[in-house]
């Protein structure tokens, strides 16, 4: 900073006077020393390399695997009370059983009420007398009910898009039954046309949440990392080193973005790798851009990381952290819940959040297909974030000194 | 040679540096001169000053009141931080690189004069660590890491070179093999600024400054202070000068003794140096 501007012309490398310590292939060396030795520490310690790249894969699969799960089969009651005339309800079943229930018929629909209250079954079907006949004249699935026990939401809505979509799929499944191979299936009557922009109806839940897992894992590890790491460089006294030699402050910085950089970078591109070709998350858009944002997310971790070092004294109060500077993140960027249906206070503070930019811009490009150009203001607004923790903590270096 | 030490030979020009950390003052009106080659030591019980004053040289710590020029420059300066050599106090290394990956990264940082692969194996063989050089510093006993450290300060071959305590928990012999490789540095128009709290080291430097709570106390070669205060011992003149700085009641002592007690537990040496019996402050008068 100081220095790069006023040498250059100072004599050259002769012996080890002022003009070789500065000047711009001085501050290069000393900015990749910095970085070769934090790749060197992270290559020393196999755990923290282990912790890194194995353990979000752990994560995603285990969470991939609990969200796909929502396909168990799931035990229905049923009152079958259809009259006819010719009984479409094999079919229906049939359907519904391709959906993942499995139906288990009770007596009435007061029997049916009482069991789903008392919890035995998570929910009940009751299949009305004009089932059958309603069809066949057109009128719809009106008289079908459907009985939610209602206490996990989640899972009452699960089985209500499960419904939903074995109804849609009812029409087809009459056809193949009983009109000749090939003619068309009535449309259902009553049933909206939904049309997706990005997406579509089978865009797991997986898919949705990957660039959220993608953005947390590398935010996460590496702000943690960071901050201990500097937190060490303090405590061990190697800072004060580095303070006597002639590195200034902005390459220590620099030297700490590069070096975790790429570790980072390494463990985003496992995750995003892994997300795609081995849980089947769909990636729409270009693995570059991704990565772009990732870097720049990345970068916002290393130079907070470094910030916030600053406030902690042992690594215990790093881990303090995990609820100050993380989970808010997580909470408010976006990641679980849509930014359109906060607060309008949490969304102002989301707003101050870089990981809600990431997301952000993850999202776009994940799931939407776009390209760098549709999150270049996203990108700008990261770019501000670098810009103003490595003013921050370099301030704090100096600051330390004296 | 450099051009910005014209004037005069002093390497490093102290003027009244006041040091305050809340209320204590860890530097206290200091006020010294080291002039280029010479080796001079820091003498003066915990707490007095002489990491605080070691660090407003390297220009770690911004003096409250005065100011510090080393190498004619005045501190902090870009200019001055790849010409001087700071060994910390404790050994500040990275415990996960060994002993020669931590030399490398230094002489990056710093820049060498030739070959760096040279440089370093030259400086592994100046403290004996040669054949321990692949070893992590985190696996280093207490006096190998002392040795690591001052090859680290040592590595880009540094004209004025800052010792805090060089020498604590190095054993005795190799205490020797330092100090004879402080002499041949310094033999080399090294200038040594080492503080210590051993009496025989300290008499092994050109000059003393004794202090005491950020103070000078007195400032000569070892003989003159010795004279000077009409003692025999380092250790009874340190006391004099003391005791006269607190206006010549014998009474109150010095907490020197106390840390030359202190000290002894774990300093072998120390073992052959005459500790005063216990009342025996002003037995000059
Ligand atoms: N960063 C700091 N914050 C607060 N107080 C400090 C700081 N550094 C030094 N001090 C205080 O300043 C005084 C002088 O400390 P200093 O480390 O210079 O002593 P010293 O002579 O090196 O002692 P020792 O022989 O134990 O190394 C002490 O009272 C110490 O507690
Ligand atoms: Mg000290």
């Amino acid at each position: 900073m100081k220095g790069e501007s006023t040498t250059r012309s100072g004599g050259g490398p002769s012996g080890h006077g002022r003009g070789m310590a500065r000047g711009r292939p001085g501050s290069l060396r000393r900015t990749g020393a910095i970085a070769v030795r934090i790749i060197t520490q992270f290559r020393r310690d196999p755990r923290t390399i282990a912790l890194i790249f194995v353990a979000p894969v752990l994560v995603m699969s285990l969470l991939g695997y609990v969200i796909t799960e929502k396909t168990t089969t799931l035990t229905v009651a049923v009152v079958r009370s259809d009259q006819g005339p010719v009984s479409l309800v094999p079919v229906l079943e049939r359907v519904l059983e391709g959906k993942g229930f499995e139906l288990s018929g009770v007596r009435d629909q007061d029997d049916l009420v009482a069991r789903v209250r008392e919890g035995e079954f998570r929910a009940g079907l009751i299949v009305g007398p004009g089932f059958s006949a309603d069809i066949f004249s057109g009128r719809g699935a009106g008289s079908l009910r459907l009985v939610l026990e209602g206490s996990d939401a989640v899972l009452a809505a699960d089985i209500s898009r499960r419904f939903a979509q074995a109804l849609q799929e009812l029409p087809e499944a009459l056809a193949a039954t009983f009109l000749a191979p090939g003619a068309a299936p009535p449309t259902p009557p009553g049933q909206p046309v939904v049309d997706y922009v990005y997406g579509g109806p089978d865009l797991g839940a997986l898919s949705y949440f990957a660039p959220g897992y993608v953005a947390f894992f590398a935010f996460f590890f590496t702000f943690l990392l960071t901050s201990v790491s500097f937190l060490r460089e303090r405590a061990s006294g190697t800072m004060e080193r580095l303070l006597a030699s002639p590195v200034q402050r902005s390459e220590i910085v620099v030297g700490y973005l590069v070096g975790f950089g790429v570790f980072a970078l390494g463990q985003s591109l496992v995750i995003l790798l892994f997300a795609v070709y081995a849980l089947g998350v769909k990636l729409a858009g270009s693995l570059g851009t991704a990565f772009v944002v990732e870097a720049s997310l990345v970068a916002v971790a290393v130079v907070m990381g470094i910030f916030f070092s600053f406030y902690a004294r042992n690594e215990l109060q790093v881990i303090q952290f995990i609820p100050i500077v993380i989970i808010p993140q997580i909470v408010l960027s976006g990641f679980i819940t849509p930014l359109e249906t906060m607060h309008e206070p949490l969304r102002w503070l989301a707003l101050a959040m870089p990981m809600t930019y990431a997301n952000e811009a993850l999202r776009a490009v994940i799931i939407r297909g776009l390209g760098l150009g549709a999150v270049l203001p996203e990108l700008a607004i990261l770019g501000g974030f670098i810009a103003l923790f490595t003013l921050l903590a370099a301030r704090l270096i100096q600051r330390r000194i004296a | 040679m450099t051009p910005t030490t014209g004037r005069d030979d002093a390497v490093v020009q102290a003027v009244g540096l006041v040091k305050r950390f809340g209320s204590i003052r860890a530097l206290d009106g200091l006020t010294l001169g080291v002039q280029r080659g010479e080796k001079y030591g820091l003498l003066g019980p915990n707490g007095s000053g002489k990491t605080t004053l070691i660090r407003s040289i390297v220009g770690l710590v911004a003096p409250d009141e005065g100011e510090v020029r080393v190498l004619g420059e005045k501190v902090p300066s870009p200019l001055t931080s790849s010409r001087i050599g700071y060994m910390t106090q404790s050994a500040a290394l990275y415990e996960d690189l060994t002993v020669r990956e931590n030399l490398f990264f230094f002489a990056r940082l710093f820049g060498t004069p030739g070959q760096t692969a040279d440089r370093v194996e030259e400086v592994l063989r100046l403290v004996h660590l040669t054949d321990r050089s692949g070893t992590p510093v985190r696996a280093l006993s207490g006096g190998l890491r002392q040795r690591a450290s001052l090859a680290a300060a040592l590595i880009h071959e540094p004209e004025l070179l800052l010792l805090d305590e060089p020498t604590v928990g190095v054993d005795p012999e190799l205490r020797l093999v330092l100090w004879d490789h402080f002499d041949r540095l310094n033999a080399l128009g090294k200038t040594i600024i080492v503080s210590t709290h051993v009496m025989e080291e300290a008499e092994r430097c050109g000059r003393i400054a004794l202090l005491r709570a950020g103070r000078l106390l007195a400032e000569g070669s070892p003989l003159e202070l010795k004279q000077g205060a009409g003692a025999a011992s380092m250790e009874a003149a340190y006391l004099h000068y003391a005791s006269q700085a607190d206006g010549g009641d014998g009474g109150r002592r010095s907490s020197m003794t106390d840390e030359g007690r202190r000290s002894s537990r774990t300093d072998g040496a120390r073992r052959s140096s005459r500790t005063p019996p216990k009342g025996g402050a002003a037995d000059e008068g």
